[in-house]
């Protein structure tokens, strides 16, 4: 395939991991983080941008040694091909599962507050088709789509500020009472909100720019979601009373649906709107990457193809819930779990790397024909 | 000036020793507009063969018969090239010049032949285009005559750099094209993409720039628009300033404009011609216009069918009540309603004017009154198809306008399913198309897919004409400055 086509420059890249990163746990974060670390969730959210800061400068290092290579062929370079292949593999199965997470987390809310009556199936096939629609062309119409929508991110930001004329802020305080070790374990569940960034690790030699402009552009993306996400938290924190919170899965949503404007009166229903284009920007950014991914393994096959495929298999995914409704839990706290190998596998890639001494000089002797 | 007939009857000597003419005669054979006229003059035989319907008459006598036949004769060859006559030996050349308006005179003893050239005259005068008015500003209009067309352009454009390219395309009307370009402006690898994609072209006839759009654009199966359709030389102009490609084919008005973008439809010249604020107004209103025409109809059709929870409560009971009575669902009642007005329009297009009026008033009574006290249609339903309506025209460009008025059918359809969030999916699927249309390698939806922050300024803005130092990026212009300072008198004062 042409290079050029598929170069986005990194002012695109900002927003590509923005867009990838904001999706189905924005709704349910507040009520996540109150549940682990109670009404100082929010500094487990900022303390998880933190971290992620750290995770994010070890791919940073990973890149600097490995230029213009993505994750699966450093990965192939580092411990020859065989099992380079099997890191493609549980890649591709860990971005599948992730998309088909979105998938059935998203129709569960559309199921629960917009068509009740409406079958799963057909809301799980709009976004799949969707999906498939935006992701057969490549990384460049994702970046511009994805540059087009992030306006909506600020009418959500609008929408929720409203509601801060009733807050009481002394529902957060004190400070810190929930105690240092909690806010710390807290802020892995943080981490797992702010999933997404992985698409880092695969389109990181995709965009065109220096290394330096590239890391800004994720540095800036990472400070952007932490603030979003904080301010988020917050609000609702301060907008429901701790009591309220426990009971309300959705925070943010019955905090829209207490108010009406005056032209409008379920602003709910306005913000879903807005909310089923962020998660569709997840799910896209997800069937591409599976498919990016697939395309390591099964060279033959052309990326349009694999899209096609893995929606496939992502839409079959979708159906499990239906036979056992417990699915959707286990899903929701497996898959996240096992991401933190997966984004933390490439620390350790760099550490191998680091022990033997390989760059990409170093590599490019012992196997030639990658 | 001497009086001079011109003899009616056909007077030649059919077995002329001339090598030339019996091709020309097989050529012409069944054809009974050609026509031949056989003088003597100083021993030789001149023989004149043209089509009398693409010769001006006048000219011919004026100033080839007269200074042939009664006036003092220099010699043959000085003679016929101060008439600006041409030798020419290659015959397929005389024919291919007798049908663009020449004459060819056979010298038989000499055995030469000579092609002059008459055409006949034969355009309206320029006009404003009936569907492109503007409040302000120039109005003139391209005419059928692709020459009067091209010194149109240059007389607005009085520079060496503007570069004309003719193609003849159709294989047998041999349309002639002219591909028009800014050197030093415009980019000469899009020049190139054009001219290959035109000698693709291998149909018959070439009926108007239709044909040539539907055989060069990129995309042919989107329901967008990628080339902008333009009668007026002024939009024309600013376009190739702004390193645009035109193409302007002989016998049509239309000058067909490339690469575009999506906002390029919205603009209008009458934008440039008022000042900035109500401009940047009048724009703002068109993109609102958009807005409207593509989902109101979806939008209103959701809320009755799914979400009536989100109107204030003060309206839900008066809309209610407007619907209640109607026997149909709301997708029905709006296609309806769009189709009577799809159909007012259309038969509004060809009836004489006097006609077109009795059927607007016509049709404004029944949809607006009648079908309400019928009980067909709702109150509200009438509001928001008028609205819609009004606002699909408000679009510069008439095939914008069309696809608007297309893409809202299938929003409605998906409304009507699955109400707000079949709205978003429709949303989702115009604007993906949207990010992956590209016009000769510009990015349709651009500048806001891909983001360019500096070419925002002519886009939902008409920023001051001063600040626009620079052309637009996605006319892929290779030469990006456009001005200095030209408010630099504020900054020097006179003492």
């Amino acid at each position: 395939m042409n290079r050029d086509k598929e170069m986005i420059t990194y002012q695109q890249f900002f927003f590509l991991i923005i867009q990838t990163q904001l999706g189905v746990g924005v709704l349910s974060l507040p009520y996540v983080m109150h549940n682990s670390v109670h009404s100082d969730g929010w500094i487990s959210v900022l303390l998880a941008g933190l971290l992620l800061q750290g995770v994010l400068f070890v791919y940073f290092m990973l890149f600097k040694r490995f230029k213009s290579r993505n994750i699966l062929d450093i990965a192939g370079l580092l411990f020859g091909k065989k099992i380079g292949k099997l890191i493609t593999l549980f890649y591709i199965l860990y971005f599948i599962s992730v998309g088909s997470l979105i998938l059935v987390l998203y129709a569960r809310i559309v199921d629960r507050w917009i068509l009740p009556h409406t079958p799963n199936w057909v809301i799980c096939a709009l976004l799949v088709v969707a999906g498939i629609y935006l992701s057969v062309d490549g990384l460049k119409i994702l970046a511009r789509f994805y540059t087009l929508v992030t306006p909506l991110v600020i009418l959500v930001v609008l929408l929720v500020s409203y509601t801060l004329k009733d807050a009481n802020i002394y529902y957060i305080f004190p400070i810190g009472q929930a105690g240092i070790k909690n806010i710390v374990i807290g802020s892995k569940d943080a981490v797992l909100s702010m999933l997404g960034f992985e698409i880092i690790l695969l389109t990181f030699p995709m965009v065109s720019g220096t290394n330096r402009q590239k890391f800004k552009a994720v540095s800036f993306a990472n400070l952007f979601i932490t603030i979003l996400y904080t301010y988020l938290v917050v609000v609702s924190f301060i907008y429901f009373s701790p009591e309220e919170i426990k009971i309300l899965p959705e925070p943010l949503l019955y905090i829209l649906k207490s108010y009406t404007f005056k032209i409008i009166e379920r602003t709910d229903l306005l913000f879903l709107s807005i909310w089923i284009f962020l998660v569709f920007t997840s799910f896209g950014s997800y069937l591409f990457l599976a498919a990016k991914t697939g395309s390591k393994l099964f060279y033959k096959i052309k990326h349009r193809r694999l899209v096609y495929y893995f929606a496939f298999i992502i839409f079959g995914i979708s159906f499990l819930p239906e036979f056992d409704i417990q699915f959707i839990d286990y899903m929701s706290s497996y898959i996240p779990k096992t991401s933190f190998i997966f984004i933390l596998f490439p620390s350790f890639m760099l550490i191998v790397s680091f022990l033997f001494k390989k760059s990409e000089q170093g590599c490019e002797a012992n196997d030639s024909n990658s | 000036m001497k009086k001079f007939r011109l003899p009616t009857s056909n007077s030649v000597n059919k077995e002329v020793p001339c090598s030339g003419y019996q091709i020309i005669k097989a050529a012409f054979q069944h054809t009974e507009d050609f026509k031949e006229l056989e003088f003597k003059r100083d021993n030789t035989t001149l023989l004149f063969c043209f089509l009398e319907t693409l010769i001006s008459e006048e000219k011919l006598k004026e100033y080839l018969l007269i200074p042939l036949l009664l006036e003092d004769f220099k010699g043959i060859p000085d003679e016929l090239e101060s008439l600006n006559g041409k030798k020419v030996d290659n015959p397929d050349k005389l024919i291919s010049g007798i049908l663009n308006g020449g004459n060819v005179l056979f010298l038989c003893e000499r055995d030469e032949a000579w092609l002059f050239s008459f055409p006949k005259d034969l355009q309206r005068s320029i006009q404003e285009p009936v569907n492109e008015g503007v409040v302000r500003g120039p109005h003139d209009g391209f005419v059928e005559n692709l020459d009067t067309n091209i010194s149109q352009l240059r007389l607005r454009i009085k520079s060496p750099e503007f570069k004309v390219k003719y193609h003849e395309l159709g294989d047998k009307t041999k349309t002639k094209t002219a591909v028009i370009y800014m050197k030093g402006i415009a980019d000469e690898k899009i020049v190139k993409e054009v001219e290959r994609r035109l000698s693709y072209i291998s149909t018959d006839m070439i009926l108007s720039p239709g044909y040539i759009e539907e055989f060069i654009e990129d995309d042919p199966f989107s329901l967008f628009p990628q080339l902008i359709n333009t009668e007026r030389p002024d939009r024309a102009m600013a376009n190739l300033m702004e390193g645009r490609i035109i193409i302007i084919g002989e016998g049509s008005p239309t000058a067909l404009i490339l690469p575009v973008t999506f906002f390029a439809f919205y603009q209008s010249s009458d934008d440039y011609n008022s000042r900035w604020i109500p401009s940047t107004f009048i724009r703002m209103l068109r993109y609102v216009s958009f807005l409207i025409a593509i989902t109101l109809p979806a939008f209103y059709i959701a809320i009755i069918a799914y979400h009536l929870e989100v109107i204030p409560h003060e309206l839900i009971l008066p809309l209610k009540g407007s619907v209640e009575g109607i026997p149909y669902p709301p997708l029905l009642e709006a296609f309806f309603m769009e189709i009577t007005i799809e159909l007012i329009r259309e038969a509004g297009i060809r009836l004489p004017k006097p006609i077109g009026q009795t059927i607007g008033i016509v049709g404004g009574l029944v949809i607006g009154d009648a079908v309400v006290s019928a009980g067909l249609i709702s109150n509200i339903m009438i509001v928001i198809v008028a609205l819609t309506a009004i606002s699909a025209f408000v679009v510069p460009s008439n095939e914008m306008s069309t696809t608007v008025r297309l893409i809202r059918f299938p929003l409605m359809i998906m409304a009507s399913i699955l109400g707000f969030v079949g709205l978003t999916f429709g949303l989702i699927f115009v604007f993906i198309k949207l990010c992956k249309l590209e016009s000769f390698g510009v990015p349709y939806f651009s500048p806001l897919a891909p983001l360019q922050v500096r070419d925002l300024k002519d886009t939902f803005l008409r920023m001051p004409l001063w600040k626009m130092d620079e052309r637009p990026r996605n006319s892929l212009t290779v030469n990006i400055k456009r001005q200095r300072d030209s408010r630099g008198w504020k900054k020097n004062e006179p003492r």
